[in-house]
């Protein structure tokens, strides 16, 4: 395990305390900046994010933490660590975008990535109607424009 | 202000500092203030003015007009040493003024705004998106239409900020993409944005094409190769002799006249043509294996590839100004890269001399795609006259693939396009063809003349 026992303290927004090693702290980006800059308190607020997401984010950490830890057989580790995160993001579309909210904000550069995959690969496929409902977008196009762009791309439409 | 109506107008200065300009009604003369330190927004005791500039010039206008528009105040931003104000005349025309070195460098009447007395204010074109949180941002500013429009998203507010959406719109397939153009208008915008294209995750700069598979090349972050869809028929049955990339399309050479495609879309047009005389470049070959090859430089201007293949010294010409492709007076070419390093690859196999090497030029770094002499594809990235990275493209199939540049683009091949192409197999030229300038060219060097045609395809 990490060479460091130390534990920190996450707080979120509720002000629930989640107890971490360092080594899973310093996942996130932001608080391994703030350790660094010599920030010795033992208990860090992260007022943006609330509990639930917050504990997944730390479960996420965890896992990678884990498997980063262990030597040898890295191929099945890997594989392993894949099925997790497929596992993982398997959400739905709201605490899907919680999470990228989060992990954007925590600057964990693993999680926005699978978590900004997992939506593209969603949408891909949906109708724009469904795409502007999913991530609320008003549609600013008069029905005459609407017309023009989606005859320009007619062809993107067809199978 | 010692007058109603001098002109006295603040603004932030450096992001962090302060700046006021004023000018007096009656003496016309603007000073600019700004202050010395950031300024810390929780505290005001430490901020200490200091004059920046004074401008006493004969015949300067005033800023600040008669009743009863003397409320309106001039914009102004100070960049480098010079100060560009905006602001009305008495007639409520609207004037650009550029003032420095203590006098006026230039005065424009923006002629094309309709009616008078027009809102102004300064802008710094940006990415960032409007915040989803308003409450702090103090709104001191008069109401212009930018200010409705932002009011009108926070009613209907999105689920991500913009640049999460851009980051999960760049993980999107892009025929998916085009598809998505119709969600709304900044969807729509995006496609055309070059930095978002490069960013995509499918991008790339790189095509080779063997006799039964086509992949693309992607530089950055690191060398990766993908095979591409090969759905079409039309390429299947027709034997590509030369691929050559332009500005959104490739251009599939066939014996038989040429298919413009869009590699990222897989979709095509056929299409043939003449050219005329030019320019003459700034060198030519002086063996039969030198690499000679011509492409479009930033848009608008050409730059030309040499290698000499006796002592593999690689030079970069570029033209210096934009190419006007109806007057080629005024071409001048400079040298832009001259790389002597040792070992260099040979860009020309010996062997297949009439395979030449295809590059890009992309800030300080030469990045170029050749075959070696087994006829195996490499991509090498010079910069800095050194070699910083090869590697061999292992996974293209076949030896001696085709290959060119390209930058993705959602542009579709346009359904009449006019494109015609001569001599086709003939090996002394090398084509290139493009937007330059605004205007559908096509170019082709001559190499043993060493001249460079171009044909405009526009006017046909």
């Amino acid at each position: 395990m990490s060479e460091s026992n130390k534990k920190i303290s996450l707080i979120s927004s509720e002000g629930e305390a989640f107890e971490v090693s360092e080594a899973v702290a310093r996942e996130f980006e932001i608080v391994a900046h703030m350790l660094e800059d010599g920030c010795s308190g033992s208990s860090i607020p992260i007022t943006t994010v609330d509990s639930n997401i917050l504990g997944k984010v730390i479960e996420y950490c965890t896992k990678h933490v884990e498997v980063g830890n262990v030597e040898g057989n890295s191929e099945k580790a890997e594989k392993d660590l894949e099925e997790f995160d497929k596992r993982f993001i398997a959400v739905e579309m709201n605490t899907l975008f919680s999470l990228i909210l989060a992990a954007n904000y925590l600057n964990v550069k693993g999680l926005l990535n699978i978590g900004c995959q997992k939506v593209a690969d969603t949408i891909k496929d949906m109708k724009p109607e469904e795409v502007r409902s999913i991530f609320n977008i008003e549609n600013d196009y008069t029905p005459a424009e609407e017309e023009v762009v989606r005859k320009e791309n007619e062809w993107a439409f067809q199978p | 202000m010692s007058h109603p109506r001098d002109a006295f107008v603040l603004r932030v200065f450096k992001g962090d500092r302060f700046s006021v300009l004023k000018q007096c009604h009656v003496t016309k003369k603007i000073e600019i203030w700004v202050t010395k330190n950031k300024v810390n927004v929780e505290d005001g005791n430490d901020v200490v003015w200091m004059n920046f500039m004074i401008l006493l010039i004969p015949n300067i206008p005033r800023l600040v007009q008669a009743e009863p528009y003397y409320y309106r105040q001039p914009s102004y931003f100070i960049d480098d040493k010079r100060l560009v104000v905006c602001s009305c005349d008495e007639n409520g025309q609207a004037w650009i003024y550029v003032l420095g070195e203590n006098k006026l460098i230039s005065k424009v009447q923006l002629d094309s705004v309709v009616g008078f007395w027009p809102s102004h204010c300064t802008y710094f074109p940006s990415l960032v998106p409007v915040p989803r949180d308003q409450k702090d941002e103090a709104e001191l500013q008069t109401m212009d239409s930018t200010k409705t429009k932002q009011k009108k998203k926070k009613a209907h507010e999105e689920q991500l900020p913009w640049e999460l959406i851009e980051e999960i719109l760049s993980r999107v397939p892009l025929k998916s993409l085009v598809r998505l153009s119709v969600v709304c208008k900044r969807w729509n915008v995006i496609l055309d944005d070059k930095r978002f294209i490069n960013n995509h995750k499918e991008t790339f700069r790189f095509i080779l094409k063997t006799k039964t598979k086509i992949y693309s090349v992607s530089i950055d972050p690191k060398i990766v190769v993908r095979e591409l869809p090969w759905d079409t028929l039309a390429l299947e049955y027709q034997k590509t002799t030369k691929l050559v990339d332009c500005d959104e399309f490739l251009i599939c050479n066939m014996d038989q006249g040429a298919v413009v495609w869009n590699p990222c879309l897989s979709n095509f047009n056929f299409s043939k043509d003449r050219f005329s005389r030019f320019c003459d470049l700034p060198c030519g070959m002086s063996h039969l294996r030198d690499a000679l090859v011509l492409r479009i430089f930033k848009g608008d201007r050409f730059s030309l590839l040499k290698q000499c293949n006796v002592t593999k010294k690689t030079e970069i010409w570029v033209t210096k100004n934009k190419v006007n492709v109806e007057d080629s007076r005024d071409v001048v070419w400079v040298n832009f890269i001259r790389l002597s390093i040792p070992s260099f690859p040979s860009l020309v196999p010996t062997n297949l001399y009439s395979q030449q090497p295809s590059y890009f030029i992309d800030d300080k770094r030469l990045v170029v795609c050749s075959c070696d002499e087994t006829g195996q594809a490499w991509i090498y990235v010079f910069g800095e006259n050194r070699l910083i990275n090869k590697v061999r493209i292992d996974s293209v199939v076949g030896p001696w693939p085709l290959h060119c540049t390209y930058f993705p683009s959602l542009v579709p091949v346009p359904r009449d396009a006019k494109i015609r192409w001569t001599s086709a197999s003939e090996r002394k030229y090398n084509s290139e063809w493009s937007r330059a300038c605004n205007r559908e060219v096509f170019i082709t060097v001559n190499i043993r003349l060493k001249r460079l045609h171009v044909k405009n395809v526009k006017n046909e």
